[in-house]
């Protein structure tokens, strides 16, 4: 495959992922709360892995870790599809709804032996929610019956642009340019009864999403040991407004540092563990009143890989995984952060000795609880597919 | 074949994106909206000074030969007299009926007791029944001049009633309309004069009311004459329908009202029109009732419906309308024309009428209001009429008037807005 054909796919699957991804609707009911909810641009293997961000010894197409893609062998694509299905509950709220969606797409080009460049696209917050709720006000002398809906479509993606360089044999390097786009819009609709011969109102708010932000990263691959790090920020999220009524707002987006490890304890078997901190509270003193502020977050995920099946004559790894992640934002300043849980497993079938893979992956997770006010599960599937060009 | 299989997959995920069931979640309750984000409706009533002059009232477009229907009063509102005249056509020449299989025509027949069919359309005299007399109408007339004094006023012809409002022979029949009538009323003509009905020379009826007070409009009137073919059973009877259609016209006295100086006049006979100029473009107050604040033009809230409001006042003669009318606003680009200026297009959002209980009629022009907010280079006379889509007659007999004091009545929805998180 050319690498024009790689462009083309890679051009087809973006488009794809935007329009896609602009209608998205939100994944948590925490999408309503502070900038919405963090989301992790990560392909299906990672998430089958627990949602491990990075840490495996093998090249591949990274958000998350600007070096991962050295030592790809040719020009490549990923492309992942997720669905999820939640059910949520919030104090008095309750909520089931199901969200498809493109998180992540990535292509990689090697050129010389020791560079690789890479541009991806990937979500980065999700603000898709809405609220309902039925009123009614004196009109004309009479009593008319209202419904009245707020609604929040949009979210921040980052389109990321990076090289990476091997250093040394074992030593991979990496940097990237993030550019922060997307958009808000908010929509405030006021519906009155059909007999009342009043016509209904929409009214609109739309912001863009700007910014600017850094990352780098490194790998080092062991004979069976393999270590990677990576660290991301520096960028000033802008809400530009779109129209005369609203101001724009700045939000300092937090410094993301996450380590990785992986180690093959068997000749087909992987162990991969990773960490992540990441200091959401810059945004704390941005955020206003009464939202619940934000708080630094960790994250630890861990999975097992085992490569010993195969399937007419493919290797089909099978893994299992799990993680830990505070989420930045609470549902209310009376209650407590949230927290999720999840436990993963997944599979993948590997074509043409690595050329092409396939990966499926399945979550069923768990968010908050009691003292959160907030309480979801949720199940997560994911589908990524990889391919390079040799 | 990597790459179709490639695109292919692509497909797929694309396919199975669309096809998922995507819903946002939604909380409910006020307290789940953010601060801002609840609309604010209002409403604003504008008084006449500020946007509505009556430029001039006008009548005749349209006259009794015009209408469908046919009125019959009797001193109704102390002062109106209106007769139906009707003549009806479609008498057979030969009957044609089935005898042990076999089809026959006979010249020869003789006409039965036939029944004449009136469908009311309105009565205003609700409460106590009314009497309609049918008479034969002694003297010749014109169904497309006919008034209460003249039998025939066309161009250079006029031939006065002997008697005015139709010179009358005998009474023919007559039947009674209940206290709880139905749309329809039957009357039974004896044989002898349906027979004197289906004389070509015939000069048809004429319809009146016998009771003082009482007022009948009637939506059509149907001859059904049952006739015996000579040469069949004596118990053969066939029935044939004759109607009116073209051959009626309601006379009557006085003439319809003109509209008293600024009063607004619309429809009637004679089709009255009043000329207006709107000045919709108003400014309302920017905030929530009980807050002060500098008002906005209406481009920068959400009009959920901008109204006329008129209120009606009693229109003299017995020219009241007991149905209803109904009332469109159309666009007039030349207004100084008056009387034959020119109606455009009609610019209510919805259809108006005017129901003679209505305290008050409620003239819809949101889009209006929208437009002229956004466009100012765009007329701003307009024509009140009584019209009906598709035909040129006028709707009803009776007219309404509109005290000039009408109000603007706009209900609005100032934009919400939440500040960013």
């Amino acid at each position: 495959m050319t690498r024009a054909r790689i462009l083309g796919a890679a051009a087809a699957a973006v488009a794809l992922s935007v329009a896609f991804a602009g209608a998205a609707p939100a994944q948590s009911l925490l999408s309503a709360r502070g900038l919405g909810l963090p989301l992790e641009p990560v392909d299906a293997r990672a998430r089958a892995l627990g949602g491990l961000p990075l840490g495996l010894p093998d090249p591949q197409m990274s958000l998350i870790n600007p070096a991962s893609a050295v030592g790809l062998p040719a020009a490549g694509l990923a492309v992942t599809f997720q669905g999820d299905e939640v059910t949520g509950v919030a104090g008095d709220q309750a909520d089931d709804f199901t969200t498809s969606r493109f998180p992540v797409i990535q292509v990689a080009f090697p050129f010389g032996e020791r560079w690789v460049g890479t541009l991806g696209y990937g979500a980065v917050l999700d603000q898709n929610w809405s609220a309902t709720r039925n009123d009614s006000i004196d009109i004309a002398g009479s009593r008319l019956e209202i419904v009245d809906r707020f609604r929040s479509n949009g979210g921040v993606a980052r389109l990321r642009a990076g090289a990476g360089y091997r250093v040394l044999p074992r030593l991979d390097v990496g940097a990237a340019l993030d550019v922060y786009t997307g958009a808000l819009r908010d929509s405030v609709f006021r519906l009155f009864s059909a007999t009342s011969g009043l016509g209904s109102s929409l009214t609109g708010t739309s912001y863009e999403w700007q910014g600017l932000g850094f990352s780098a990263g490194a790998r080092w691959r062991g004979d069976a040991f393999s270590a990677s790090a990576a660290v991301s920020g520096g960028a000033t999220l802008t809400a530009e407004a779109q129209d005369s009524g609203v101001v724009s707002k700045d939000y300092t987006l937090p410094v993301q540092v996450d380590v990785g490890a992986s180690a093959r304890i068997a000749q087909q078997a992987l162990v991969a563990v990773s960490a992540r901190w990441a200091g959401w509270s810059s945004v704390d003193e941005e955020l206003a009143a009464g939202s619940g502020g934000a708080r630094d977050v960790t994250q630890v995920a861990g999975g097992v890989e085992y490569e010993g099946f195969r399937f007419i004559g493919r290797p089909v790894p099978v893994r299992l995984g799990g993680r830990m992640t505070q989420l930045p934002f609470r549902w209310d300043e009376g209650s407590e952060f949230v927290d999720e849980r999840a436990v993963t497993g997944g599979l993948g079938i590997v074509f043409g000795g690595g050329a092409a893979t396939l990966d499926l992956s399945a979550e069923r997770g768990w968010r908050g609880g009691d003292a959160a006010v907030l309480d979801e599960s949720f199940w997560r599937v994911s589908l990524s597919m990889a391919l390079l060009g040799r | 074949m990597r790459f179709r299989f490639l695109s292919g997959l692509l497909a797929v995920m694309a396919l199975a994106t669309a096809a998922c069931s995507d819903e946002i979640p939604t909380l409910e309750g006020d307290e789940q909206f953010p601060p801002g984000g609840i609309s604010v409706t209002r409403e604003v009533i504008i008084p006449a000074g500020q946007f509505f002059r009556t430029l001039g009232s006008f009548s005749g477009y349209t006259d009794a030969a015009d209408a469908p229907y046919l009125v019959v009063a009797n001193r109704y509102g102390g002062e109106l007299d209106a007769h139906g005249l009707t003549r009806f056509r479609g008498f057979p020449r030969t009957v044609t009926y089935v005898r042990n299989g076999v089809s026959k025509s006979d010249a020869a027949f003789t006409y039965l007791d036939s029944r004449l069919v009136l469908g009311v359309d309105s009565t205003a005299s609700a409460g106590r029944p009314f009497t309609v007399q049918v008479w034969e109408a002694a003297q010749r007339w014109d169904a497309g001049s006919a008034t209460w004094t003249n039998a025939v006023d066309t161009t250079g012809v006029r031939t006065p009633w002997v008697e005015p409002g139709g010179t009358r022979g005998p009474l023919l029949a007559q039947g009674t309309y209940g206290v709880n009538g139905g749309d329809s009323l039957v009357i039974t003509l004896p044989a002898a004069v349906v027979a004197r009905l289906a004389d070509t020379l015939s000069n048809g009826v004429v319809l009146t009311v016998a009771e003082t007070g009482a007022r009948l409009e009637l939506s059509d009137i149907l001859l059904r004459a049952a006739v015996r073919p000579d040469s069949a059973i004596p118990d053969t009877t066939i029935i044939f329908t004759t109607s009116s259609a073209g051959q009626r016209v309601t006379v009557y006295t006085p003439e319809q009202p003109d509209a008293p100086a600024g009063i607004i006049a619309v429809g009637g006979i004679r089709s009255a029109r009043t000329l207006l100029e709107l000045d919709l473009e108003q400014t309302v107050p920017g905030c929530a009732v009980g807050q002060t604040c500098p008002d906005v033009d209406l481009t920068t809230v959400q009009l959920n419906q901008v109204a006329i409001l008129l209120r009606p006042t009693a229109v003299p003669r017995g020219f009241g309308a007991p149905n209803t009318v109904p009332i469109a606003l159309r666009l007039v680009d030349e207004p100084e024309l008056g009387r034959v200026a020119p109606v455009g297009q009609t610019v209510l959002d919805a259809d108006a009428n005017f129901a003679g209980g209505d305290s008050v009629v409620v003239l819809p022009v949101t889009n209006l209001a929208r437009t002229l907010a956004a466009n100012d280079s765009l007329p701003r006379t307009f024509a009140l009429v009584s019209e009906l889509s598709g035909t040129d007659a006028p709707p009803t007999f009776g007219v309404a008037f509109f005290d000039p004091d009408a109000r603007l009545r706009i209900v609005y929805t100032l934009p919400a807005r939440r500040p960013l998180p």
